[in-house]
């Protein structure tokens, strides 16, 4: 039995989003779907959820052709489908939120208490019984995920599509996600898997259908295809995987030209101190909101004043307009919050920092966006016409065409493919060769490896509780290691870690 | 303690503690508040919170509704011009109350299944029914039997003055309707349309609903306002659309959608009311009169949304608080 796809297309006007699907997935089988970033999976989802209609073709389940007409419709079939977006409503209770689809009712009432008891149940077996009751904008990214995902499994999946959910995840996230496949897979759901990060996919799923520019190449086991050989098929060229990697260079004498002796984490009430090199990748590392974030933010003058010596100058920076005139920049992960202009173009997204606050002219829109490789008609089409690798790459055009002396990124590869991801990291490496320095949280430790071995000088930090925990240097800079820092209590004492010392006095 | 912090961080509670002031120097101007004073207030302004209720319920979809004055005017001509007509009082009112529901779901067909844009569509069909009031009655006058007067000046089940009731009414039937499923949907589809489409939500049926509902609350205002009055005007409602729309921000009611709730609403209308009896009684020239009122409405719709915002809330504290 199982799902078939037979012959899909969809245009949108004169775009082709997807040109020749076809695929065919067992019951209980957990399906990857990889390409690049607008290489068609996202919208051959919603075709699937019932959230966009298709053009050509033929969709079978169970023997049954299906054509959902609406979400409503699909969910009713038991398709549910967990979306990069979120589907959640922030100004309602994670509770709310997971039973939104189907609230149960007692006569034609609201049930409260089985609203409360259903969510619980899988709130549970996340780990998240302590965020019932509170609203979803008030959580982390990445519990919001997990919220998303509690949302879809309540729903009682037959077929469950994950779209790039796990990007946003962190480790003990992933495994919890990892238990729920392994569950829905026994029960004999299908479950169809996007993601970018080729570790998951290996650990989770069984096959591997890999997609490229709106058609569906062909279909693999995930065991016999090599990552390198799936990156190849996928974007038709080599690219630099997180595995290869140059060496990390061995300490070198850094040329230290900011110096934050006071950064306050409010997380935690906190307080860290940081020196920042010439030339300097800094990764950030560690648990899911251990204080990462708010670093950066206090660093970029969110938190209110920060006082700060640069270049032997001491200097405060109250906010993000004085932190922008001083040369920093900002990329964050959460482009639709942080990042894009959704309603204007892509000229228009560029210059936003160099015309607006820094009232420099940009001449050559074109030659900006080409040197960042966007793949786009013209400087005139809306933002959101991009894919969201794309759009990412419009975001950090804006923000390298000010030549920044330190550039802040929040997990600023957040789900965008592995050929985008590498641009990006070339493009930081480019910036930390040319004198600047950069800091860069990942949620992938496998990311923060490979970034800082692309330049002669670098470290990770890692931290816990708000505070950093350890300070990776050198050929220390492993998964391994991070891994360790990141939860010191547990296995601190056997790993050859640079223990921080001096800075509590 | 607890119950005080959650009074205060409600978001209706700015335009109830504004009500209360300004209902206290009303009382120091006027010498005492008396029992009879909110009997006259009620009866005069009720219909002016049932249409901030209606509104209110539009704007929690991050919808609008700005034909509910002329909703107003037109139950108001239909009720005269039936009663003149020979009508009896009741069937007459229940007249006006229907054309009001019409009028709501009309406006509900456009906005929901048509899906045009709110704002304009309603703005459209004000300009409709307000043409159809002045169709029906083209200049003021007419005249109501003063039985209706009677009836809505005085009290229903012995002691509850009839306009509580009628307000009343509206209330009771949005308190059920939150305790349904379609409560929440409504909450969610304020706070974004793409996601309650894709989480199911049936979009269409819901704005149908809501201005539906602001047909009927239009409708009771309508039906407050004829029998306080007594007399047909076909320009009567003009002023309370966006009167109606001011209270509700006032009221703590996000324009954008999902935050707030009814009360905000009725707190928000009864702040604005109380305050045109303040700036009428003050003795004042027509001219400052409406100047003042301009110039509070302006100061309690920046207070309000001021004490909604956590961020501008965070910077107020900093600056008064040092550094921290």
């Amino acid at each position: 039995m199982g799902l078939t796809f037979q012959k899909i297309s969809k245009k949108y006007g004169a775009v082709v989003a997807i040109k020749h699907a076809e695929m065919k997935i067992d019951n209980g089988e957990v399906r990857a779907i990889l390409g690049g970033n607008g290489s068609g999976k996202s919208t051959l989802a919603k075709v699937l959820g019932g959230l966009i209609s298709k053009d050509t073709g033929e969709i079978i389940f169970d023997g049954n052709v299906i054509d959902f007409k609406s979400p409503k419709d699909a969910k009713k079939n038991h398709v549910i489908m967990t979306s990069q977006e979120l589907s959640l409503f922030g100004n309602l209770t994670v509770e709310e939120n997971i039973c939104i689809c189907d609230i149960p009712v007692k006569g034609v009432f609201a049930d409260k208490k089985k609203i409360k008891e259903k969510s619980l149940e899988i709130l549970k077996v996340m780990r998240l019984e302590n965020i019932a009751s509170k609203k979803v904008e008030e959580l982390a990214p990445n519990q919001q995920y997990m919220v998303e995902l509690a949302k879809a499994l309540v729903q009682d999946p037959k077929i469950l599509i994950i779209d790039e959910i796990t990007s946003a995840l962190y480790r003990e996230d992933v495994e919890i996600v990892d238990d729920i496949i392994k569950n829905l897979k026994k029960k004999g759901c299908i479950v169809l898997f996007i993601s970018h990060r080729m570790a998951e996919l290996y650990a989770m799923c069984d096959s591997v259908t890999i997609m490229k520019n709106g058609e569906t190449l062909g279909t693999y086991a995930m065991q016999e295809k090599t990552e390198s050989e799936l990156l190849l098929l996928m974007v038709g060229m080599k690219v630099d995987t997180t595995r290869e990697r140059k060496n990390h260079q061995t300490e070198s004498r850094k040329d230290i030209f900011i110096k934050a002796p006071h950064i306050k984490i409010p997380s935690y009430g906190t307080e860290e101190s940081l020196e920042i090199g010439r030339g300097e990748i800094i990764g950030v590392a560690g648990l899911q909101g251990h204080g990462q974030t708010d670093l950066i933010d206090a660093l970029y003058g969110v938190f209110g004043e920060i006082k700060l010596e640069m270049d032997e100058n001491e200097i405060s920076i109250h906010n993000s307009r004085q932190a922008v005139t001083r040369g920093f920049a900002f990329i964050s992960g959460d482009r639709e919050r942080d990042g894009t202009f959704q309603e204007r173009n892509l000229a228009e997204n560029v210059a936003a920092v160099k015309e607006l606050v820094k009232h420099e002219k940009i001449t050559d829109t074109r030659a900006i966006l080409d040197s960042f490789n966007v793949k786009y008609d013209n400087p005139g089409q809306l933002i959101t016409a991009l894919s969201g690798g794309n759009q990412q790459k419009v975001v950090v055009g804006r923000w390298l065409s000010t030549k920044p002396k330190l550039l802040l990124a929040n997990d600023p590869t957040k789900g965008i493919d592995v050929k985008a991801r590498s641009d990006l990291h070339k493009e930081f490496a480019k910036l930390a060769g040319e004198g600047s320095a950069v800091i860069m949280i990942s949620s992938d430790d496998d990311e923060l490896v490979n970034v800082t071995s692309m330049v002669e000088c670098s470290r990770v930090i890692v931290m816990y509780e708000g505070h950093i925990s350890a300070i990776l240097e050198g050929a220390s800079i492993t998964r391994e290691n991070i891994s360790a820092a990141a939860m010191p209590i547990e296995e601190k004492t056997n790993v050859d870690v640079a223990e921080r010392g001096g800075l509590d006095e | 303690m607890n119950k005080v912090k959650k009074l205060i961080s409600w978001n209706a509670f700015p335009a109830l503690l504004l009500f209360v002031i300004f209902l206290g120097i009303n009382g120091i101007m006027t010498g005492g508040l008396s029992v009879s004073f909110f009997r006259s207030f009620i009866s005069t302004n009720a219909g002016a919170i049932c249409v901030a209720i209606g509104v209110t319920a539009t704007i929690l979809v991050a919808g609008t509704d700005i034909s509910l004055g002329s909703i107003v005017s037109l139950v108001n001509v239909v009720i005269v011009t039936a009663f003149e007509k020979g009508f009896s009082v009741p069937q007459a009112a229940t007249l006006g109350l229907l054309s009001a529901l019409l009028c709501g779901m009309f406006n509900g067909f456009i906005v929901g299944v048509m899906r045009i844009n709110p704002l304009l569509a309603t703005f459209a069909t004000s300009t409709a029914f307000a043409g159809i009031a002045l169709w029906i009655l083209p200049y003021p006058g007419g005249y109501i039997d003063f039985s209706f007067g009677d009836w809505y000046l005085g009290n229903m089940f012995g002691f509850i003055p009839t306009p509580v009731i009628l307000i009343g009414i509206l209330v009771i039937l949005w308190i059920l309707v939150m305790k349904l499923p379609m409560g929440l949907h409504i909450y969610a589809l304020g706070k974004d349309v793409k996601k309650a489409y894709a989480s199911g939500i049936n979009v269409a049926a819901l704005r149908f609903f809501v201005h539906t509902f602001a047909g009927l609350a239009a409708g009771i205002a309508g039906i407050c306002i004829s029998a306080n009055i007594c007399a047909g005007s076909p320009t009567v409602g003009s002023t309370m659309s966006m009167n109606s729309i001011a209270a509700a921000v006032i009221g703590g009611v996000s324009l954008n959608g999902g935050i707030g709730g009814i009360w905000g609403g009725i707190f928000g209308a009864s702040f604005l009311s109380i305050l045109i009896s303040i700036v009428v009684s003050a003795n004042l020239s027509s001219v400052v009169q409406s100047f003042i009122q301009g110039l509070i409405l302006l100061i309690g719709v920046t207070v309000s949304i001021a004490a909604a915002d956590k961020e501008l809330k965070t910077k107020i504290k900093r600056a008064i608080g040092g550094k921290r």
